[in-house]
């Protein structure tokens, strides 16, 4: 292929990919009731996790396995509740505009014209990360005030970037559930488990660490089933890079970014291969119908 | 208008919302997997954390009771839709087929159709508050003693009852203001985090001067924290310390409960009003 042949592909896709932005930003502004809910969920999230970490303590077993001392709890619960947020997104942003565009009868119009279409479904994503990096910058500043690394750069330079990795693997997730909400149609049920499911299972509010205090055997083979996603190794990371060498990983850092990379080239592939099956659904049976 | 036409539009209501249920699946599904992932997710909680010495002893809790304690408040937590989505759903739904304003042209009545909502998300609420309710009950060790099995039912009805008094106002602020949802998700949030569903509420004094017995004081104002303190006063038993003296959280409770009702009462004659004005039908 020669380099004109390549800019004849990459630059219209980068431009379907500015304008869905700029439309979401468009829309996002328009409709302000939305941004302060965010703000309120986030705060709601916060003082949550301060009452939580007040009300509770880690107890010895998961205090032995993770490193995390007993009172620690509010750093690992906020910084699990503010992470979270950008896994909701890759549930959320791509569904609701899948969902908005087939409501309007405009998806239809995507999938009939040449506009590269993993460009379009990656738009909602990228532009709700944005605003939630917005709401995000604030409670990583109240996690690193109360975890006293707030003047340390190593942690805060180390911790943004595991931030930066998490919404890069949440945006290749969000992409493959983009397919699935074409795909299967009435997935909002589907969202709710998994986003449920990831933020429990995946260490969002308890270390994955933990899991044997409730059985040796099936602690250990829980904790092989959550390597199995991004989100476990983004939240471990997180936390590794938060509360320093005393913290003990789930595996071994390089393995932990392996993995991390891995699994979210694994999601980009599956979604590549999905488009296939909704492209023909798309040209069989169209995509207008409810 | 008579008793037994009142009933009919109700039961009519009811079994229209029966149908919708049964004929979209997905939300069955979808709930059902939540309280899956939910009661997974509790049980990890429980296995990771013990409440801190201080909740103890202002709770009368054991420092591992934490998936029991999480557990009751989410059998309760299972019904708090009667109050919050189940009326809101209804309402937008009716607004988006415009079958809305069919309903305030007629001589049908308001109150009547906003009841049959709450009560159709009851009857559906319980097919999985049961086996919550159920785990419980057996986590609590109180699966035997048929006391504890009795008052907690009284307590969940009485509960159920106060929030189809909170649902029918938000079915009204639904009609009347349109864009509820973002006050819905509010409320939903102020039960699962400040009313006592997830959290000892005897315990926010330990916050800190000031602000713990504000956040208190705050979560005594809304029917719901009383709903999960009784509950649990049922379940776990004497040990249990209890916010107010149990009676005086039943009084409350109902009182709440006549309270809504009035609002409600009271609310129905603007939104007829702007029903006979400007329509209802415009989204």
């Amino acid at each position: 292929m020669s380099i004109q042949n390549i800019r004849g592909v990459v630059g219209p896709s980068f431009r379907v990919l500015g304008k869905s932005i700029w439309r979401d930003f468009v829309n996002i502004s328009r409709y302000k009731v939305a941004l302060f809910g965010w703000l309120f969920s986030m705060l709601v999230g916060i003082g949550s996790a301060f009452i939580f970490g007040v009300l509770f303590q880690f107890n010895p077993i998961t205090s032995a396995e993770s490193g995390i001392q007993s009172d620690q709890v509010f750093v690992f619960f906020a910084g699990g509740i503010a992470l979270s947020t950008f896994v909701d997104t890759a549930f959320w942003a791509p569904m609701g505009r899948v969902e908005r565009d087939i409501h309007y009868g405009t998806l239809e119009a995507v999938f009939v014209t040449p506009a590269n279409r993993l460009a379009y479904l990656l738009s909602p994503t990228i532009a709700d990360s944005i605003l939630n990096l917005i709401f995000f910058i604030p409670a990583f500043v109240i996690i690193m005030v109360a975890n006293s690394s707030i003047t340390n750069p190593y942690v805060l330079g180390t911790t943004l970037l595991i931030v930066l990795l998490t919404i890069v693997s949440m945006i290749t997730f969000g992409v493959f559930f983009a397919m699935i909400a074409i795909l299967v149609r009435r997935s909002r049920p589907l969202a709710v488990f998994l986003s449920m499911l990831f933020q429990f299972f995946c260490g969002a509010y308890v270390p994955v660490q933990s899991y044997v205090a409730l059985n040796q055997t099936l602690g250990e083979v829980l904790k092989y089933i959550a390597a199995i996603f991004p989100y476990t190794h983004c939240y471990d990371l997180f936390r590794y890079f938060t509360y320093g060498d005393t913290y003990n990983p789930l595996f071994p850092i390089w393995m932990e970014f392996l993995f991390l990379g891995v699994t979210s080239l694994l999601f980009l592939g599956l979604a590549a291969l999905l488009l296939k099956s909704v492209e023909k659904k798309a040209k069989k049976e169209g995509l207008s119908i409810l | 208008m008579s008793v037994s036409y009142r009933l009919r539009v109700i039961f009519k209501g009811v079994w229209r919302d029966s149908i919708t249920y049964i004929r979209y699946k997905a939300q069955l599904y979808g709930m059902f997997l939540e309280i899956i992932s939910l009661i997974f997710g509790f049980l990890l909680i429980g296995g990771a954390y013990n409440f801190s010495p201080e909740v103890l002893s202002l709770s009368g809790l054991k420092e591992t009771d934490v998936f029991m304690f999480i557990m009751t408040g989410a059998s309760l937590q299972v019904l708090s839709g009667i109050a919050t989505w189940g009326p809101l759903n209804r309402v937008e739904e009716d607004i988006h087929f415009g079958t809305l304003e069919h309903v305030f042209v007629t001589p049908v009545n308001r109150l009547g159709y906003l009841l049959s909502t709450t009560i159709s998300r009851a009857l559906f609420s319980m097919i999985f508050f049961i086996p919550t309710f159920i785990i419980a009950l057996v986590l609590s060790g109180s699966i035997t003693s048929f006391a504890a099995i009795g008052l907690s039912l009284v307590a969940v009805l009485i509960s159920i009852i106060s929030m189809m008094s909170v649902g029918i106002f938000f079915a009204l602020l639904g009609i009347m203001f349109r864009q509820t949802r973002a006050l819905v998700s509010i409320l939903h949030m102020l039960i699962q985090f400040l009313c006592g569903a997830y959290l000892p509420v005897q315990g926010f004094v330990s916050i800190g001067p000031g602000i713990g017995p504000a956040l208190k004081y705050i979560a005594m104002c809304f029917p719901f924290t009383y709903c999960f303190d009784i509950l649990r006063a049922f379940m776990i038993g004497p040990t249990y310390i209890t916010l107010l003296p149990v009676w005086l959280e039943l009084v409350i409770i109902a009182a709440m409960t006549i309270a809504f009702v009035i609002i409600a009462r009271l609310f129905l004659i603007p939104v007829e009003r702007k029903a006979k004005r400007s329509g209802l039908s415009i989204l």
